[in-house]
């Protein structure tokens, strides 16, 4: 019986306890604006945002905005690339989608990171938490994810430096990697091309967003369109051996007849291999304009 | 790390426990869950019984056509089952909060005498390592699981009758 | 960590009486196990594509201890890899659930993994569906208290599964179930009255997210999110009245586009039954009630509670195409169904009597107006839009209506009849942006015919027509049942009706089966048409299949 009355207390005491977690009623204004500064300083941190999507996914044109705003607030900060791959990406036999914006790089990634497989929209931040499957981030939490990473330190720097002959659609970009402190990780150092600008049907499902259920004229950013080294890059660093102050790895590519040359940029990322999370990651335009 | 305790822990008393199993020819008790009769009352499921006799539990849901197969062939003999061998069946629900509602209705439109009890989030079904359904047991007059069967087609219910016979009779069910 | 699943085993066996070597050996175990192998060959033309694999599984085998009032299990998963269909982040194999429950007399406590459920479970649901993939099981401690007959008092905390980690938010929940007969005494002839409540609260750091048409609107975010229902069930005689209602505070998360509107459900119930007739009509409105523990999912993991859908849940595959799901966003659901027995003997009866069932139910979305001129309804970081709770849109998600009788001619014939009026917005159900409501009959034809005492052959005959979507389907099934141990099955879905006449494609299947007591072996082989799903705005495509199909499920 005295046991009884012991537990009731402790039950009682808890229930009280737990009625006394008021929640939290947020008043009006729900918002405030944040000012994000576009300026980078040296050995800034950047962040590489990847947006698996596809052009009869009707949900993904919301994400690329919310990708499209987040470079608009961070500038260079921030590096996009969208990855066509999956189902809502594959060309239909006839009618409005018959393009084809997928590479098999691009492939390759969806497979080893599963995001098609999840849905589309779906994205990774700098491929973090690939270990325990927590890598696949819904739009909403993008801007999180990145805002987290820009925080984080630089152990490496990227600088890129293009040649491109529009006669014979050569390219020639120098990558520069400066180790700013000591890494003793196994890392990879991948190159890949992007290509914006392009005008092609996508579906939509969300009239403030535009015309639905097709946007016809709609504008695809940041489309990866092949990788320049390899798919998982070419080796920089490995356990055990010391780091260079500085390595430059020097890559050719030829654009394919399609490319618009002057909407195309070049990104390289480090990363390492045993966690697949990116350190750093930069972007540079093909041809620079004054 | 600590899950590898965990399981080591319960490997050995498992192991244990199953030389002992064979030797005191343990079957396993009906657990104790609480579930809901079709007039809302509460009902643990140790405290299930037939007064000493045999009772049928079988798992079922409105949305399961073998299910309802097997609970109305039994019912057209159930009156024959039970003036025979005094044998109860306990009709256990694992509709969940979208269909619990319709449970009585449908069971009273259909005219069946069981005892129909609404396992909503699957308590029961879980303490009794139910995964498919039509799942069905035969419980001796001490509330141990005896017998136990899965899925239905016509015909079946003679061997579920012939098992209630034969626990009556004190004969081996195997 | 490893002292503390020490002490509480050891708090856990002191606390149930001397643990003597004599007791240890009275423990029972028992289980069960399934496992689930897929061999796929590529065919292009209904779109199964290669499987790098070749060969999927999905397996798990669950493993229950018990000694007394003590109680302890784990569940092994194995997903190498897991089958199409399935989420892929289920790959690997582990022990996503433990447990360790102990009880005696009035007071009961688990610790480890375990699932629950408040009321209808609007507030609080924590469930597993296997062979859908849902788990989202509560890890951490439950204690469940009975100070008095009739009183039921429930307080959980815990993290929710998601895949092999846990979600990032903290639930916490207290409920309490009062059946007033079994409180008060001379109660008898009175009507059955239980009432209960709830308060469930989750804990979720906040975090950066951004809204606004530039992106630079930071959200302030509430961190404790909270919601609390009532509810009352009354019987008596052949009626039953139930009603339950759920208020949820601020949640502004990805399912609802960040809103702080608060969200309401109403869920009310009557039947009435009696020998031969049975009655229920049901009512729900549901208005921002989707309930995560992790603000950013979309998918369908981590939800706290469970929204009904209060449709009927279809037995046969045609009438089962086009399943509606419940929109926690919002919708305004009404059903009613008759089940009635022209009784045995009479003259339409027969011997055996008619089973006849007529169910109807219509959903639509909540009619919804802006907050003011300025604010679209929706926006993210606004109050979202206003209702009136009780008023139906005229725009419709779903209705069905359904006939079916079920008539056994003599002791060796059975046969039943099926009719389905069905109206389908896939648009909002599947995401088929722009694509016109389906509208579709199904009709079913279904007869068993027993040739000897122990062998049947059954015979489904159904037809789906609709000018929508694909278009009309046929399905034909031939099984040869030998109880209790053998069963053979033959089926064809044909897609004649699709209007691409290339893409008419049939979709045979056989399965052979055997049955021994408790353990189930089933084969099968045959192509299986692709599916779309879309859950909260993230769609999912599950693909074509051809191949081999091997379940293996026992009991122990």
């Amino acid at each position: 019986m005295r046991t009884k009355n012991i537990f009731g207390l402790l039950v009682t005491l808890s229930v009280l306890a737990l009625w006394n977690i008021s929640c939290d009623k947020v008043e009006e204004p729900f918002t405030r604006k944040i000012f994000i500064d576009t300026t980078t300083q040296d050995h800034q941190k950047k962040v590489l945002l990847e947006d698996y999507t596809g052009h009869t996914c009707v949900n993904c044109p919301d994400a690329a905005i919310i990708a499209h705003n987040l470079k608009n607030n961070l500038g260079d900060k921030l590096v996009i690339i969208a990855v066509h791959a999956g189902w809502f990406s594959t060309p239909t036999p006839g009618g409005d989608f018959t393009a084809d914006f997928r590479c098999e790089t691009g492939n390759t990634w969806d497979a080893t990171f599963g995001i098609s497989n999840v849905g589309n929209p779906n994205g990774m931040v700098n491929r973090k938490n690939f270990s325990t499957a927590e890598h696949i981030l819904a739009p909403a939490a993008w801007s999180g994810a990145v805002m987290q990473a820009l925080n984080e330190e630089v152990l490496t720097d990227v600088s890129i430096s293009n040649t491109y002959t529009a006669a014979d659609r050569k390219l020639t970009t120098d990558v520069t990697v400066d180790f700013v402190e000591t890494v003793d990780k196994n890392l990879n150092l991948i190159v890949v091309l992007t290509e914006s600008g392009i005008i092609a049907p996508q579906k939509n499902n969300n009239a403030a967003t535009g015309p639905t259920p097709i946007i016809y004229d709609y504008e695809h950013n940041h489309v990866l369109r092949g990788s320049i080294n390899s798919t998982w890059g070419t080796p920089i660093a490995v356990v055990g051996t010391a780091n260079p102050a500085s390595l430059k790895k020097t890559f050719t590519y030829n654009l394919s007849a399609g490319f618009v040359a002057e909407n195309c940029h070049v990104v390289a990322f480090v990363y390492d291999t045993d966690t697949k999370e990116v350190l750093q990651v930069a972007e540079k335009e093909l041809i620079t304009t004054k | 790390m600590k899950k590898t305790y965990l399981i080591l822990l319960l490997s050995v008393l498992m192991v244990s426990v199953s030389y002992a199993q064979e030797s005191a020819g343990g079957n396993k008790k009906l657990p104790s869950v609480t579930v809901k009769s079709l007039d809302g009352q509460a009902i643990n499921t140790s405290e299930l019984n037939n007064g000493g006799k045999p009772m049928i539990i079988s798992f079922w849901a409105l949305w399961c056509k073998p299910c309802i197969n097997e609970l109305t062939t039994i019912a057209d003999v159930y009156d024959d089952w039970t003036t025979e061998t005094g044998v109860k069946l306990v009709a256990v629900s694992i509709d969940d909060a979208r269909s619990t509602a319709k449970v009585a209705p449908t069971v009273n439109a259909k005219g069946w005498d069981y005892q129909v009890l609404l396992d909503a989030n699957g308590d029961f079904k879980r303490a009794m390592n139910v995964n498919m359904i039509p799942h069905t047991f035969l419980v001796n007059g001490n509330g141990e699981i005896v017998w136990q069967h899965t899925s239905f087609s016509e015909g079946s219910e003679l061997e579920l009758i012939e098992m209630v016979r034969k626990l009556n009779a004190g004969q081996p069910l195997q | 960590m490893r002292k503390f699943y020490v002490a509480v085993c050891a708090v856990i066996l002191s606390l149930s009486g001397m643990v003597s070597a004599q007791d240890l050996t009275q423990g029972k175990i028992s289980g069960n196990l399934q496992l689930d192998a897929q061999v796929y060959r590529p065919d292009s033309a209904i779109g199964a594509f290669e499987v790098s694999e070749r060969m999927l599984m999905n397996s798990f085998a669950n493993i229950h201890y018990s000694l007394g009032s003590f109680n302890a299990g784990l569940r092994f998963e194995s997903y190498l890899n897991p089958i199409q269909g399935f989420d892929k982040r289920y790959k690997g194999t582990g022990v996503p659930f433990w447990f360790a429950s102990w009880e005696k007399e009035s007071f009961a406590i688990t610790v480890g993994h375990f699932y629950e459920q408040f009321g209808s479970g609007m507030a609080l649901r924590s469930y597993e569906e296997r062979n859908l993939g849902y788990d989202n099981a509560i890890k951490g401690a439950r204690v469940i208290f009975r100070p008095y007959q009739g009183i039921v008092l429930k307080a959980l905390i815990g993290n929710q599964r998601f895949f092999w980690e846990s979600g990032p938010g903290i639930v916490r929940g207290i409920d309490g179930d009062f059946a007033l007969n079994d409180i008060f005494k001379e109660t008898t002839g009175l009507p059955r009255v239980t009432i209960g409540g709830s308060f469930v609260s989750k804990f979720e750091p906040s975090s950066q997210i951004l809204v606004g048409e530039n992106g630079d609107e930071l959200l302030i975010l509430p961190e404790n999110v909270a919601a609390m229902s009532g509810r009352v069930n009354v019987n008596h005689k052949g009626f039953n009245v139930e009603g339950e209602y759920v208020y949820k505070y601020n949640d502004p998360s990805a399912v609802n586009n960040f809103i702080y509107k608060n969200g309401q459900s109403l869920l009310v119930q009557a039947s009435y039954s009696t020998k031969g007739l049975g009655v229920i009509l049901s009512g729900k409105v549901t208005d921002n009630m989707s309930f995560k523990s992790k603000r950013t999912e979309k998918g369908n993991v981590l939800d706290i509670n469970y929204l009904p859908a209060l449709t009927r849940q279809h037995a046969y595959t045609l009438s089962a195409m086009y399943p509606y799901a419940t929109q926690p966003n919002g919708e305004f659901a009404i059903q009613s169904q008759v089940n009635y027995k022209i009784p045995k003997g009479s003259m339409l009866g027969g011997k055996y009597g008619i089973d006849i069932a007529v169910n109807f139910s219509r959903i639509t979305e909540l009619s919804r107006k802006p907050v003011n001129a300025t604010t679209p309804i929706g926006e993210g970081g606004t109050l979202g839009y206003k209702t009136d709770f009780f008023k139906m849109s005229d725009s419709p998600y779903f209705q069905d209506f359904n006939i079916e009788l079920q008539h056994k001619f003599n002791s060796d014939f059975k046969a039943l009849v099926s009719w389905v009026n069905l109206k389908y917005n896939i648009d909002v159900i599947e995401g088929h942006t722009g694509d016109p409501m389906v509208n579709a009959n199904i009709l079913i034809l279904d007869a068993t015919y027993k040739f000897s005492k122990m062998n049947a052959v059954k015979g489904e005959f159904q037809h789906l027509s609709t000018k929508q979507d694909k278009g009309n389907w046929v399905q034909g099934m031939l099984e040869f049942t030998f109880a209790p141990t053998w069963f053979v099955t033959v089926v064809d879905q044909y897609n004649y009706g699709n209007d691409d006449k290339d893409r008419r494609f049939h979709f045979p299947t056989v399965a052979v089966g055997y049955t021994q007591n408790s353990n189930r072996l089933q084969i099968g082989y045959g192509k299986q048409r692709e599916g779309i799903i879309c859950v909260g705005g993230v769609c999912r495509n599950v693909p074509a299949s051809n191949g081999l199909t091997i379940t293996l499920t026992s009991s122990f």
